[in-house]
């Protein structure tokens, strides 16, 4: 049954009926979705409250003293603080960088691979794998190849005539070296996403431009990018929220250091929380985080609900 | 509107049909090969050091050619100076799988709720749904970890498998709301006419006539569970510790067990490896949550 | 997919019982077929006892479940464990400075003292003590041990150098012997951001003769038995915490390459590969040259106690490591892990340590036995700094803010040592923030 597209929530929506019908509707409707609002009301919307509640106190776990009423000055503190503002810097130098070349790769391989020659379908399926592997033993393996005394990655700069070098503890290069790992990791991802929405392309519009006598260029100007503009847009949104809240990389390769050149928001969050043993304050960092993410969030549901992504 | 994945088209979006086509798909092969092989090599890596000798794994210049060894896996497994791979692994079975089914069979009833009945603030709640996909899990630590612990329940699997049903439900219910709409209505109005109710149509019509679809999200939330670490690091100290958890109690300045620690590696990663490759097809419309088919 | 998860967890449970079978097949021994659950840190005795942990289960008769953590993993897990309803861990070990952080959930270990007779009397008292908190025994001492300086005794002769007394030796020595043989760097320490270098510094501000915070003082130093709220003040912004961070950052002129990463383990290792002449040391470490052939260190090394600054006496930090029981562990559990902590502190294992790499001896039994000293050249020296009073703890007083001061300095002081701030700058924001702290902590 063909529906439009204007509501996405209205599809095979059967007609109306009868009072007993209807009840039984009601109650069949309650039971199926109540479990899971039940579950997501507790683990999702319950904690951003508390979060909020913890945050205004000064909460220190494993002390004698009990949690203290404290307004806004964990807030307050958090403005004037130095390695906050340097947090949120490095997550964003490291959102820009790697997503930003994600996208790009991500993209070029995915016109490199939309093609019916032989194997490369297979070559395409194999290189989602990294997408795939547990994000802690990446790093653990990166953080392998990037050892300046038995790593892998120094090998090979050293037979292309460099020396040594020490990717993990030398200012900006640890935020590089950890950068490149999330490309190697996600940049399948993102090829994937965009050789799925151009092999949806519908043939008929390349033919009509064809006809019309469009260069290469242009039609990939004026055809092919407009199209994949709702694609695009998702794949972005997906992958900056993943990688803001990203820690397993710098908590396995550079545990955010050196002198905090890796140290991402995540990680101040986490070392706050859970090795100061700071509740309050990482608490008023999560806040924070949770505004940023809902913000990000409210922009992809709000593309999702525009238009269908492959007409 | 057609069902399904679209079939992989003889089309070469926004390139120019030539004539010279030979020189580019050499080309392409060679652009596939390297980035293929670049995809790869760290997974070889983590194989071929898990079956490498402790010298071996230190050399420098790297050693290619060696003679391999499970002495690293048996260690890692059964000796490793007191506390065995063992249970963390079959912690991580449980957590994942009960996690999974949970989110599956929730998942689908919600799913099937916002395909075919209307209610008032419907739209709402499908849209806060979908934005749980993008809970930070190190912003939700701090008050979860409170929640958990005054509930006496730390270091429980029951809290870690109710985080990840959570976790995973917002994919669930995407995923399947889409695939149960597919299904052509009059079905289900056949079988209402049949006096069939509505949780039975759920249950014996619909559901089975989405099973790719709950394949392919119950190996995403598996996945999901099992790569998870952050919960598990924070919410498990022994008896409920998954293989991430083994693995973050490594550090950068104190006995380097590579060897082991690969093992354990290989055997964290393994098992998605082999699933996933098979399970391309819906992967995609996964991941995106159905935004790209 | 399920099926093979199943035969995995087959495989997996089969093998497991059959191990804990084989273990515990030598019934009797201190477990006598049941298991014990220790979480412990990277330290040399549980590494020793990462290596013969078999031999150790077959002379204990059952399963030793041996946790060994980084320290800052280790001091989450510790706290993380207090929290859950029931201690998932035996037995936990304990550095000496937290004592005062974890005192309100670690056994006292009086009552089992006085049951089974237990002889404190051959402990070294400064380590007894120091594991003991408003007259509870919190701990029992498995690896205390100072830190001091250990020099290479022939490269000093060579030069015509007298082992350093005072800080201004050090640098005099570290300038002369840096680079004067290829790769051989004046002196190693621990520079890497964190708990490291911030112990380090507080450490070295003792022999500067401050304590961190406003401790009162006594003629030999000062006191941290009776800890009130306005002793809590920083004192970082003092001259000698400037003196102190001055010394820190004119060392890095001597020190071997990558020292900004440099902790425990790897100063030492340096040390030993005859990298460094000097290096400061956790006196057991030594084992690590001392007990290996190869290592161009072995044998030659001296060791004194910290320098000391100008017009401050010289006095090593001691710490190291104790075994203790929390107090959320199951009651039925305490008497097991009673035994299993005699046993592990026992003289008899004490020495076996020693022989695998564990240069420790708080035991005068253990430290006068000629075979031991053999070993450790380093154990009596010890002994005697023990007896001129030289040994101290209140260099890091056992205060329940104290990793968060040590968390401050290692950071603050990490970025000077890059040269992102100056040392009178670091030594203001550190003050500032450890402060802040206190403040919140609702001292004052």
């Amino acid at each position: 049954m063909e529906a439009s597209r204007t509501d996405y929530f209205s599809l095979g929506e059967p007609k109306p009926d009868s009072m007993k019908l209807a009840v039984e509707r009601r109650r069949a409707t309650w039971l199926l979705i109540a479990p899971a609002f039940a579950v997501l009301l507790g683990l999702n919307l319950f904690p951003i409250v508390y979060a909020l509640y913890i945050s205004c106190h000064y909460w220190m776990l494993a002390r004698p003293q009990p949690p203290r009423f404290a307004g806004l000055s964990n807030y307050q503190e958090l403005f004037f603080d130095a390695r906050f503002r340097n947090s949120v810097l490095v997550s964003l130098k490291f959102i820009v960088l790697a997503v930003g070349i994600e996208m790009l790769l991500g993209f070029g391989l995915a016109f490199v691979f939309n093609t019916r020659l032989r194997g490369m379908a297979t070559l395409r399926k194999l290189t989602l794998l990294p997408s795939l592997v547990m994000p802690l033993v990446v790093g653990l393996v990166w953080f392998y190849m990037f050892n300046e005394n038995f790593g892998i990655v120094n090998w090979f700069w050293v037979m292309l005539g460099g020396t040594r070098v020490p990717f993990l503890t030398q200012g900006a290069l640890a935020l590089l070296s950890i950068v490149a790992t999330d490309v190697w990791q996600w940049t399948p991802f993102v090829m994937l996403v965009f050789f799925a929405a151009l092999q949806a392309l519908p043939e008929y519009v390349y033919e009509a431009a064809r006809i019309d006598g469009l260069s290469g260029s242009q039609i990939f100007f004026r055809v092919t990018l407009p199209l994949l503009r709702p694609a695009i847009l998702i794949v972005l949104i997906i992958r900056a929220v993943d990688a803001l809240r990203s820690l397993e990389l710098v908590f396995m390769m550079t545990k955010g250091g050196p002198a905090g050149d890796t140290e991402v928001l995540p990680w101040y969050l986490y070392t706050t929380g859970f090795m100061s043993l700071d509740l309050g304050y990482a608490a008023a960092m999560a806040v924070l985080m949770l505004a940023l993410v809902t913000i990000l969030s409210q922009l992809f549901v709000r593309l999702l609900e525009s238009r269908e992504v492959t007409p | 509107m057609t069902v399904g994945l679209v079939r992989n088209k003889d089309l070469k979006a926004g390139v120019r049909r030539s004539a010279a086509a030979w020189p580019i798909g050499t080309l392409r092969y060679l652009v596939a090969a390297i980035f293929t092989g670049f995809c790869l090599f760290p997974l070889y890596v983590i194989l071929t050091t898990a079956l490498k000798t402790e010298t071996a794994i230190f050399a420098w210049p790297p050693v290619w050619n060696f003679r391999p060894t499970l002495q690293s896996f048996y260690n890692a497994l059964f000796v490793f100076g007191g506390r065995s791979a063992i249970s963390y692994l079959i912690n991580s079975v449980i957590i994942s799988a009960v996690s999974t089914f949970l989110a599956v069979v929730l998942g689908a009833m919600a799913a099937y709720g916002f395909a075919r009945f209307s209610f008032a603030g419907k739209r709402h709640l499908a849209f806060w749904i979908l934005s749980t996909r993008f809970a930070p899990p190190v912003a939700f630590i701090v008050p979860i970890y409170l929640m958990v612990q005054k509930a006496g329940m730390l270091d429980s699997h029951i809290a870690l498998i109710l985080i990840y049903t959570a976790m995973n439900l917002s994919l669930v219910i995407w995923i399947l709301r889409g695939f149960f709409s597919e299904i052509p209505i009059e079905i289900e109005e056949a079988a209402l006419v049949d006096g069939y109710s509505r949780l039975q149509i759920f249950w014996r019509v619909a559901l089975p006539l989405v099973r790719p679809g709950i394949v392919s999200t119950a190996i995403l939330s598996a996945i999901f569970s099992w790569n998870e670490f952050l919960y598990a690091m924070v919410l498990t100290q022994s008896k409920a510790a998954t293989l991430p958890v083994y693995l973050a109690g490594f550090s950068n300045s104190m006995g380097l067990a590579w060897g082991e620690y690969m093992a354990v590696g290989t055997m964290a990663v393994l098992p998605i490896l082999v699933f996933t490759f098979a399970l391309q097809k819906h992967l995609v419309r996964g991941l995106t949550f159905g935004a790209v088919k | 997919m399920l099926s093979l998860a199943l035969a995995g967890v087959t495989i997996g449970f089969t093998t497991l019982n059959a191990h804990a079978a084989a273990a515990a097949g030598q019934a009797g021994g201190v477990l006598d077929g049941q298991t014990i659950r220790i979480l412990a840190i990277g330290d040399p005795v549980f590494q020793v006892m990462q290596k013969i942990h078999d031999d150790m289960e077959k002379m204990a008769g059952g399963k030793i479940e041996l946790d060994v953590r980084p320290f800052d993993v280790l001091h989450q897990q510790v706290l993380l464990n207090a929290q859950n309803p029931t201690s998932s861990y035996d037995i936990i070990a304990i550095d000496l400075p937290q004592f005062g952080e974890y005192k309100s959930f670690l056994l006292d270990l009086n009552p089992l003292i006085k049951e089974t007779g237990f002889d404190a009397t051959d402990f070294h008292q400064a380590a007894w003590t120091g594991a003991q908190v408003g007259g509870k025994q919190l701990g029992i001492p498995i690896q205390p041990h100072p830190e001091i300086l250990a020099y290479r005794k022939d490269l000093f002769e060579e030069a015509g150098l007298q082992p350093p007394v005072t800080t201004d030796d050090v640098l005099a020595a570290a300038k002369k012997l840096h680079n004067s043989k290829p790769g051989l760097a004046g002196i190693a320490w621990n520079a890497a951001r964190g708990t490291p270098l911030g112990q380090t510094f507080i450490q070295v501000m003792g022999s500067f003769g401050q304590a961190p915070i406003d401790l009162p003082r006594t003629d030999h130093g000062f006191s941290i038995d009776n800890i009130k709220p306005e002793n809590m003040k920083p004192m970082i912004d003092t001259p000698a915490g400037l003196a102190t961070a001055k010394y820190l950052k004119a060392l890095m002129d001597y020190s071997p390459p990558g020292i900004l990463n440099m902790a425990w383990d790897e100063r030492v290792r340096v040390f030993a590969q005859g990298g460094a002449a000097m290096t400061y040391i956790w006196s057991g470490r030594s084992a690590i040259y001392e007990l290996d052939p190869q290592a161009p260190a072995r044998g030659k090394v001296g060791y004194v106690v910290h320098p000391h600054g100008p017009n401050a006496a010289p006095v090593s930090p001691l710490g190291g490591w104790s075994l203790g029981i929390p107090s959320n562990l199951d009651k039925s559990r305490i008497p097991l892990a009673w035994k299993v902590i005699t046993w592990l502190t026992s003289p008899e294992m004490m020495k076996e340590y020693t022989k695998y790499g564990d240069c420790v001896s708080p035991r005068h039994s253990v430290s006068q036995d000629p075979e031991v000293v053999m070993h450790c050249p380093v154990v009596p020296v010890v002994d005697e700094m023990a007896s001129k009073g030289e040994l101290a703890d209140w260099q890091r007083p056992p205060v329940p803010e104290l990793q968060q001061i040590v968390d401050v300095l290692g950071s603050v002081m990490h970025e000077m040592l890059a040269g992102k701030r100056t040392p009178e700058d670091a030594v203001k924001e550190s003050q500032q923030q450890i402060d802040r702290i206190m403040r919140k902590a609702g001292y004052y």
